[in-house]
């Protein structure tokens, strides 16, 4: 069984050692969203992903020009996609596509996790969460591809992060959910987990081995939508284990 | 070319540029934005400069039944003058800005100034008038000018001596054409002799009439690879000199069809097409999508794109953004809105960092349908986008 990755960069779902948008195996250097997924597929594949070199990984560029070059067919607006979500749409679908080509090519399940913050980028701002989340499942769904799985944290990826690494592990931690997600503002995620770890004499570079060593544990985390991402990658889990 | 324009205190234009301040227009752009935001009144502002500059703002106005103290921004307290400067580059690369102020009451000009290469070659101020030659020399200099004109004063100069920059700008001008009206009533109408076709489109069959036999035999070419099943079309004179257009399709056992009974989008493509047998130079076309189907939109935006003349149009459709090549789409698709004084400005579309990032997984079409230009708006003033360096 094979995981398709893609996010945004290396602090997030990781990135390619060479020069290339995509890659795997060793060239694959995973960021802390690829741990956590490792962490969570373990207990239902009975191997780790990450271990066994079943990771495959996208850049979010490469992903772009993919779903450019191919004929994906047109994104319109409408009463069943809001504006603003194309871009999530596209990606999904374009992922989809790539992953069922793996598919047939390695004739095993493959699954695909699209990882885009909520807040993270120019177009993310500028629509809600579950219009890119539905609009990533829309995608998936246009491919009729069905072990696809929506990542978008609330606000980023470092609000998950904050809730296992503040002064009360994993306590009420749908707060961080209402943090804002511009790097720039003082009580942004970013800088709330910057001090997190900070007080634990701790830098972001080492979250990759605190999720690794079991420090942040993923099963732990309770937040609106790391659970929906969560309970969603479980079921795949389970469904490309069954297929 | 025009590269550049700006005018102040024409409609909602209070202090407009376009393309914004910094960059060029290229031979073609396209202009989207809520409706109501200026795009049709940034087409007729480019037909009252150009109408400015051939002394016939009479005409201009009487055929929008327009009064000229109309033309003046209602957003502050009114004011006679309109100001515009109009940037051109010629063959050689050379650049040449015209400069005016055209007064509302009197109708002409009461301040020009013709500029090439950094070099005045036409100021007229004050009633004080001074023209150069070819060498940069002065020509000709008038304390008090003793000359009757409306418009631009280089409607009326006898300009065979002077720098050619100063025929090149007229000339420019008077090669621009605007089909902002384009109405299928008017397209169907039987006309008299006419060298050219109306604003909306009326004349058409007297201008195709005395189209040479060359050209007509390109336009069917051009028009069958939009309807293949058309056989031919031909213009017949009827009594009094009346022309009249019909068509002729090759489907099994159809007879001609008059140009009262062909459907709206085969006229206005061949409107469109016909204008590129005119000798026009800059073509307006404003919301050019009007009763095209889409598949027929991609040979109509490649036929705009590379017919060798300058065109402007405005769009509605996503269709007709998707099918513009990614690079012109960076440069030609410029949004217009209005700010919360209600003046419109410009702003190169694909310059905002949403739309840059949309456009690497979605087609150029895609991101406009998938942005509320509502909400693009308002964000953009804050920003101070697209602002001009004064305000009204």
């Amino acid at each position: 069984m094979i995981l398709l990755l893609s996010g945004e960069g290396p602090s997030d779902m990781g990135s390619c050692q060479t020069a290339t948008g995509t890659c795997e195996g060793a060239d694959f250097e995973p960021g802390p969203m690829a741990r956590l997924i490792d962490k969570l597929v373990e207990p239902h594949w009975d191997y780790s992903p990450l271990k066994t070199s079943s990771c495959v990984f996208i850049s979010e560029g490469a992903l772009a020009h993919y779903c450019k070059s191919q004929r994906l067919g047109t994104t319109l607006p409408g009463k069943k996609k809001r504006v603003d979500t194309g871009y999530f749409f596209k990606n999904a679908r374009g992922l989809a596509r790539l992953a069922k080509a793996r598919t047939a090519s390695d004739h095993c399940p493959v699954g695909a996790v699209l990882f885009r913050d909520n807040d993270g980028t120019a177009a993310s701002q500028r629509s809600l969460w579950h219009d890119k989340v539905r609009s990533m499942e829309a995608g998936f769904a246009a491919e009729d591809f069905g072990f696809g799985v929506p990542m978008v944290p609330k606000p980023k990826s470092e609000a998950w992060l904050l809730c296992a690494t503040q002064a009360n592990p994993y306590q009420n931690c749908t707060r961080f959910e209402n943090l804002s997600g511009n790097d720039a503002s003082p009580n942004s995620a970013k800088k709330e987990l910057a001090t997190a770890l900070t007080a634990k004499g701790r830098s972001y570079e080492d979250v990759g081995d605190l999720v690794e060593n079991g420090a942040i544990n993923p099963q732990q985390i309770q937040m609106p939508s790391f659970n929906f991402f969560k309970d969603r990658l479980e079921a795949v889990a389970q469904q490309m284990k069954a297929a | 070319m025009i590269t550049r324009f700006h005018v102040e205190n024409f409609k909602a234009l209070a202090n407009f540029d376009l393309p914004p301040t910094g960059h060029r227009l290229g031979k073609f752009t396209c202009l989207i934005g809520l409706n109501g935001s200026g795009k049709s009144t940034l087409l007729q502002a480019f037909d009252f400069v150009a109408h400015i500059v051939s002394g016939k703002v009479d005409a201009w106005l009487e055929q929008r039944n327009w009064r000229a103290s109309e033309v003046a921004t209602n957003l502050v307290k009114w004011n006679p003058v309109v100001a515009f400067t109009v940037g051109f580059q010629d063959g050689q690369g050379v650049e040449t800005t015209w400069e005016g102020r055209f007064n509302l009451t009197h109708l002409r000009c009461t301040y020009e100034k013709v500029e090439s290469g950094g070099q005045p070659l036409l100021v007229l101020e004050a009633e004080r008038l001074a023209l150069a030659n070819a060498a940069g020399e002065l020509i000709r200099r008038e304390e008090k000018l003793n000359l009757i004109y409306k418009g631009s004063v280089l409607s009326v100069l006898q300009l065979s001596d002077a720098h050619p920059a100063l025929t090149f700008v007229k000339e420019s001008l008077r090669q621009l054409k605007s089909l902002e009206l384009l109405s299928p009533q008017l397209l169907r109408r039987r006309s008299y002799a006419a060298k050219d076709i109306g604003l909306g489109g009326e004349k058409l069959s007297a201008f195709l009439a005395y189209l040479p036999a060359e050209n007509r035999t390109q336009l069917l070419a051009e028009l069958k690879k939009f309807y293949p099943h058309l056989d031919s079309w031909r213009v017949k004179t009827l009594r009094a000199g009346w022309k009249d257009l019909g068509f002729r399709e090759d489907y099994q056992g159809s007879g001609s069809v008059q140009a009262a009974h062909i459907n709206d989008g085969l006229l206005r493509i061949m409107a469109i097409l016909a204008q590129a047998h005119s000798p026009y130079t800059v073509l307006l076309f404003d919301e050019i999508e009007n009763g095209i189907n889409p598949e027929l939109v991609e040979k109509l935006v490649d036929f705009l794109s590379q017919c060798g003349k300058q065109v402007i149009v405005t769009t509605h459709s996503p269709m007709i953004l998707n099918y513009v090549p990614d690079d012109l789409a960076k440069e030609g698709v410029i949004l217009l809105y209005r700010t919360g004084r209600g003046e419109t400005k410009s702003v190169r579309f694909f310059d905002l960092p949403a739309m840059q990032e949309k456009l690497r997984a979605l087609g150029p079409g895609e991101v406009f349908a998938d942005t509320r230009l509502s909400d693009l708006s308002a964000e953009l003033e804050p920003l101070g986008i697209g602002k001009s360096k004064s305000g009204i």
